[in-house]
């Protein structure tokens, strides 16, 4: 996305036209009405001299973004919109105010602890607001109108969706990861198909429709009105062998999220990052390869691994919402979170150490936004084995080579312990958290982690 | 004879259009450093429309900064 230049994120062409009320006749109720400030200043060349002091004074009072104040001006017209936006997902980053307050305070809450506001003053920097949707850039990339303050019904992709959400979802939609990573990686398949991501993240979802401020969502993957793939492919359960074998087949060799089979390589995050700071033991290591040098030093790297979901067996036990919320699946694809035991530090409110830190996964259920039909697990090609008569694309067996992990024999190649959450792995690069992650990282005893009845 | 007229007549053509064309253009004049403000005489009535719909204005007031345009989320 092209920086704007200070002008430009303020200017409104009229093109056409001869006035702003041309252009949004719905919204012509006069700038002041909604930014406050004063109109008409006159330069009389005795008390208002030039034109710095004139905007001076135009400018006393006004307010950015009417819709990030308290008496949302919106709301003036939008009564019902503005008043469940207040409890959004967007507003009120309901997911990770859990996860913060459950890692320093073991409770779901930071209400009432000095947590709360530098929670809200540095994790709530990414808060949007309807302007920032509907109007302008977000706030997060400095502002600017979309297109001279005209006011969007739907949001642009570009630059209010992925201007936040950019370096994960953006690039892994777009499939803009050559040379920095992914390479390989194609664009989504329902961006392919014209998909924005207004297609399936409605306004109700958006807009915090059916969130209860009372008890809200605890993870994202609890926000009423989300998308689910069944949504629309409720009816390809039973498309191809392996849908029914993984889909809606029986016993332990069904429960495979669709992620698991139909996402690329997708970036984790390292970068753990109040105050910009990075944390002990997750520095650039050397031939690491770190694709994002952007703000705040934040730090990504490709990677692909599946874990066990300790809520499919156990969907009452006491795991992360957000594996709760998908005890339907026993295989996730998972993906490493930048957190760290001393991530807070900075703020100086009392939880250095993140005293639960071990009690959530640092390895968090995730859905990336690169799905293809045809991936790493799904293409197989049936070269691998002998039988010439073999469906180049439905081998049965072939799948394992991609997926399974076996160490000998046709049932599974070895080299897949890579694409799992592995023990081992977590002991040799993620040390201090084997044991937030010990209950869905998988260590290949066959009939504890693949073939339990 | 006829050639005089036809030249005094096309002088006197040169003397009014040159006397017209700078009032029949817009100026916009820039604004001076120091703030002094004698040449802002035609933009003595400031409305937020009357500046934010001219580039030429909001490119005077609003300084230029390089600024990052994505975020890390």
């Amino acid at each position: 996305m092209a920086p704007l230049e200070p002008w430009e994120k303020v200017y409104i062409p009229l093109g056409n036209q001869t006035s702003f009320a041309d252009i949004e006749p719905n919204h012509a109720i006069g700038c002041v009405a909604c930014h406050n400030g004063s109109e008409p200043v006159v330069v009389d060349s005795v008390t208002i001299m030039n034109a710095e002091e004139a905007m001076a004074l135009a400018h006393e009072g006004r307010i950015d973004d009417p819709s990030a104040e308290e008496s949302n001006k919106c709301s003036l017209c939008h009564e019902a919109t503005a008043s469940s936006s207040e409890h959004s997902m967007h507003t009120k980053l309901w997911g990770e105010r859990y996860k913060v307050a459950m890692r320093a305070l073991g409770v779901e809450t930071l209400e009432g602890h000095p947590a709360e506001a530098e929670f809200e003053g540095e994790c709530g920097g990414c808060h949007t607001t309807c302007g920032q949707c509907h109007i302008s850039r977000p706030k997060s990339v400095h502002g600017g109108f979309i297109d001279g303050h005209e006011f969007k019904r739907t949001p642009d992709m570009r630059n209010n969706c992925v201007a936040c959400h950019g370096s994960r979802i953006g690039v892994d939609y777009y499939g803009e990861n050559e040379g920095e990573g992914l390479s390989g990686n194609l664009k989504d398949i329902h961006l392919f198909k014209g998909k924005k991501c207004t297609y399936c993240h409605t306004s109700l979802e958006m807009h915090g429709d059916g969130i209860d401020p009372v008890q809200p969502p605890k993870s994202r993957y609890e926000t009423p009105h989300l998308p689910q793939c069944t949504d629309c492919h409720s009816g390809d359960s039973d498309a191809n062998l392996y849908h029914t074998t993984h889909w809606s087949g029986e016993g332990e060799s069904a429960s495979v999220s669709c992620f698991v089979c139909h996402s690329q390589q997708y970036y984790n995050c390292n970068s753990c990052h109040t105050n910009s700071e990075w944390k002990d033991g997750y520095g650039p290591v050397d031939g690491e390869l770190n694709v994002n040098a952007g703000a705040r030093d934040y730090r990504e790297y490709p990677e692909f691994r599946m874990a066990v979901n300790p809520a499919h067996s156990d969907p009452t036990g006491d795991w992360s919402p957000a594996l709760k919320a998908h005890s339907d699946d026993k295989w996730v694809l998972v993906r490493h979170v930048p957190v760290a035991r001393d991530t807070y530090d900075p703020w100086m409110v009392g939880i250095d150490d993140l005293p639960n830190y071990d009690e959530l996964e640092t390895w968090q259920y995730t859905s990336p936004h690169n799905v293809r039909r045809w991936t790493d697990r799904t293409l197989v090609d049936g070269t691998w084995d002998d039988d010439p008569d073999a469906d180049p694309l439905y081998d049965n067996a072939s799948c394992a080579l991609n997926c399974h992990y076996h160490v000998a024999g046709d049932l599974g190649n070895p080299a897949n312990q890579d694409i799992y959450l592995h023990q081992d792995y977590l002991q040799d690069h993620y040390s201090d958290e084997v044991t937030a992650n010990e209950n869905m990282s998988v260590n290949f005893q066959c009939y504890s982690t693949c073939h339990a009845n | 004879m006829k050639t005089d007229r036809l030249q005094a007549g096309l002088v006197i053509a040169v003397c009014v259009l040159m006397l017209l064309i700078p009032f029949g253009c817009e100026k916009i004049e820039p604004v001076n450093q120091d703030g002094n403000g004698d040449d802002l005489i035609a933009y003595a009535e400031y409305t937020c429309e009357g500046c934010h719909t001219n580039e030429t204005i909001l490119q005077q007031l609003a300084p230029s900064e390089g600024e990052p345009a994505e975020s890390g989320g």
